[in-house]
């Protein structure tokens, strides 16, 4: 299982595009939790599937340019 | 108050611009010289903000041939160009050519009206969540909120359409954000562009450049990022480097001269018989620009095995990261500016290469027996032969020529017959395969070089549905030649019935209705119907070179019109289903 952690301005039609790429990957999207901040939103995934998936849906929302920010890596239990 | 739109209508000069009198403003300083489209009460504002200005508003007769103008607009250009609808069923119409903008990766900005905020979610009148319906088919898409943002989103949508991989956008403006007062500071929108154009990793480069110096039997694969990243000198001085044959996707095919005669042509279902037998039997195989769709390879299954096992070395040069072993996993990744790559890979390449002369032999002898046997086909084939036709067409028209296409059979044919000469000159609905592109494309190109010849080459299908934006060809003085392949059918489809579907003909064959030479007289245009090759390039040729409109009417033998090769859908390369009497096996045995 990995950890995606994004960072998009605070707006659902950003959050929307976030969850669009998500929906065509193919992976299993275990968890995922929105925190809202000032001006940020921060998306946490959990996700499981092949290597080459996640990665594939890691780059797709990089892609996004409202994607400000996108990090991939072991699962935190503190996020 | 509940369907109180609010704003000034009125005002457009002194001191108290509207929102829309700001964008006109904008669109000046973006250097915007049209406006395409049709308006409808949700865009009225933005157009009445036009009126008068120094931008020429370009009136289509249906959304799909605007937004489809504004792609072949841009592959002209290079820049995005503006289309502006109303809300609900305007921006609907527009979903299409955004998908095919997409898939093709062609700048443009799109803006849709949309009913007045204060009415969001009710159900207003011609109330559709277009930023919703687009989401995955936009680079991006900003729905206006509030008035101090509608100049920055224009902004921000106009530079993201063309920065990296190019693609369309849209900007959603609310009637009565429109309306508002514009106020005097602009609101920031944030994206991240630092990731859209990053360097490529010169320690890659350099290892591509040793697989590149050792191959036998090299392969350039040339893709429609060549061609936007305007890396063309890069890749013919490469292939003459690496005496390495070039072969291209279907959008790649605009990127190289095919005079050049290295050029093996386009590879895949129906691309040529040398293409698809270079790269399938490649030892070294340099990508560039290009997503791996399965239309140039068929199926992945043996390429992916051949990189996994070393025999072959696949470097994929793109500016897109997402593309890089999304269906195979190179062996070199490099991820940057197609040019600039090349620019640096050319510097690394300080060895004399070891390249095979004897397979470039022996792609060029399977090159000559398809013009072979395919002469001998359309010698014997009674009225027009789709092959001969293009060649006759090619002939007819100058090297420049703009040549634009619809999607079906004769695009087929002309992805495998049509040389192209000028890169970019040749614009086509390739990863979408939408229907009705190429007469409204074929304006769009008109009116980005209104000094070049244009020539669409259509099917009588894909005329059919967009052929009512042939009013503009009066109205605006775009000068097009249309030229029907018309088979009274859906060829393409019909083909797969045959081959794939045991002969079962269903929903695949067209009455004689309409008559194409009544339709462009309805639009004042001259039409003929061509009885012989002779005339049909006298015709033609006139026309061009006159800078006259003309429909022609050419009748093709369904039955006769089959496209060969063909790579049937999940086959590999090799497989390709070749012409009657070309005797040949695409699979190369070594000395």
């Amino acid at each position: 299982m990995r950890r995606i952690s994004i960072s998009t301005p605070k707006s659902l039609d950003a959050l929307g595009r976030v969850i669009a790429i998500t929906r065509r990957a193919r992976v299993q999207l275990v968890d995922m939790v929105v925190v809202s901040e000032d001006s940020l939103y921060r998306v946490h995934m959990k996700v499981e599937g092949p290597h080459d998936e996640v990665q594939w849906l890691v780059s797709k929302l990089d892609k996004l340019p409202e994607v400000l920010r996108i990090d991939e890596g072991d699962i935190d239990i503190n996020y | 108050m509940f369907f109180n739109v609010g704003g000034n209508f009125g005002a457009r000069t002194g001191d108290s611009k509207r929102v829309v009198d700001k964008l006109a403003e904008i669109f000046k300083t973006y250097g915007v010289k049209h406006v395409l489209g049709i308006p409808g009460g949700s865009i009225m504002a933005l157009y009445d903000a036009l009126y008068g200005q120094d931008i020429d508003v370009i009136l289509f007769r249906h959304e799909q041939g605007a937004i489809h103008a504004a792609e072949g607009y841009a592959r002209v250009t290079g820049r995005p160009a503006v289309v502006a609808v109303t809300s609900g069923p305007g921006a609907a119409n527009i979903v299409t050519g955004l998908a095919d903008a997409y898939m093709d990766s062609t700048p443009l900005v799109a803006i849709t009206g949309q009913v007045a905020t204060n009415i969001f979610g009710r159900d207003g009148f011609q109330e559709t969540d277009i930023p919703g319906v687009v989401m995955p088919i936009t680079k991006f898409v900003y729905q206006v909120r509030k008035p101090a943002e509608a100049t920055t989103a224009f902004k921000v949508a106009y530079e993201i359409s063309v920065l990296g991989r190019p693609g369309p956008t849209l900007i959603d403006l609310p009637r009565d954000i429109q309306l508002s007062i514009a106020p005097d500071y602009e609101e920031r929108i944030q994206i991240n562009r630092e990731k859209f154009i990053p360097p490529p990793d010169l320690e890659k480069l350099k290892t591509a450049a040793k697989y590149l110096i050792e191959a036998k039997r090299p392969v350039l694969l040339v893709g429609g990022g060549v061609l936007w990243s305007g890396a063309t000198p890069e890749v013919l001085e490469l292939s003459k480097i690496l005496y390495a044959p070039i072969v291209s996707t279907l959008p790649g095919k605009t990127a190289v001269p095919h005079d050049f005669p290295l050029y093996m042509g386009p590879a895949g279902m129906h691309g040529r018989a040398e293409a698809d037998a270079a790269l399938a039997n490649a030892d070294v195989i340099l990508a560039v620009g290009t997503r791996f769709s399965d239309r140039t390879w068929g199926r992945f299954k043996e390429l992916q095995e051949a990189v996994r096992s070393g025999r072959v070395k696949l470097i994929h040069i793109d500016i897109d990261r997402s593309e890089i072993g999304k269906n195979v996993k190179p062996t070199v990744d490099i991820v940057s500016d197609a040019k600039e790559a090349l620019r640096r890979l050319i510097d690394f390449l300080d060895m004399a290469p070891r390249a095979s002369q004897r397979y470039l032999t022996w792609l060029l002898e399977i090159r000559r027996k398809y013009e072979e046997v395919m002469a001998k086909i359309a010698d014997s084939t009674p009225g027009f032969h789709p092959w001969k036709a293009l060649k006759v067409l090619r002939r007819a028209a100058p090297r420049d020529t703009i040549t634009v296409t619809g999607v079906g059979s004769h695009q087929m044919w002309t992805e495998i017959a049509w040389d192209v000469y000028e890169p970019g000159s040749y614009i086509t609905s390739a990863g979408l395969g939408t229907m009705g592109f190429c007469v409204p494309a074929a304006l769009g190109a008109k009116l980005a070089a209104r000094n070049k010849p244009v020539l669409c080459i259509d099917g009588d299908g894909s005329f059919q549905m967009t052929m009512n934006n042939l009013a503009l060809v009066r109205d605006y003085d775009l000068p097009i030649v249309v030229v029907i392949f018309d088979n009274r059918a859906l060829q393409l489809v019909k083909q797969w019935q045959i081959y794939l579907y045991q002969r079962r003909i269903i929903a695949t064959e067209f009455s004689k209705r309409p008559d194409f030479l009544k339709i462009a007289e309805a639009y004042d245009i001259d039409a003929v119907k061509p009885e012989t090759y002779d005339q049909l390039e006298s015709v033609v040729a006139r026309a061009l070179r006159n800078n006259e409109p003309l429909v022609v009417d050419m009748t093709i033998d369904s039955e006769s019109d089959i496209v060969l090769p063909w790579v049937k859908p999940g086959d590999w390369l090799t497989s390709a289903v070749l012409p009657k009497g070309m005797d040949v096996k695409l699979v190369y045995e070594e000395d």
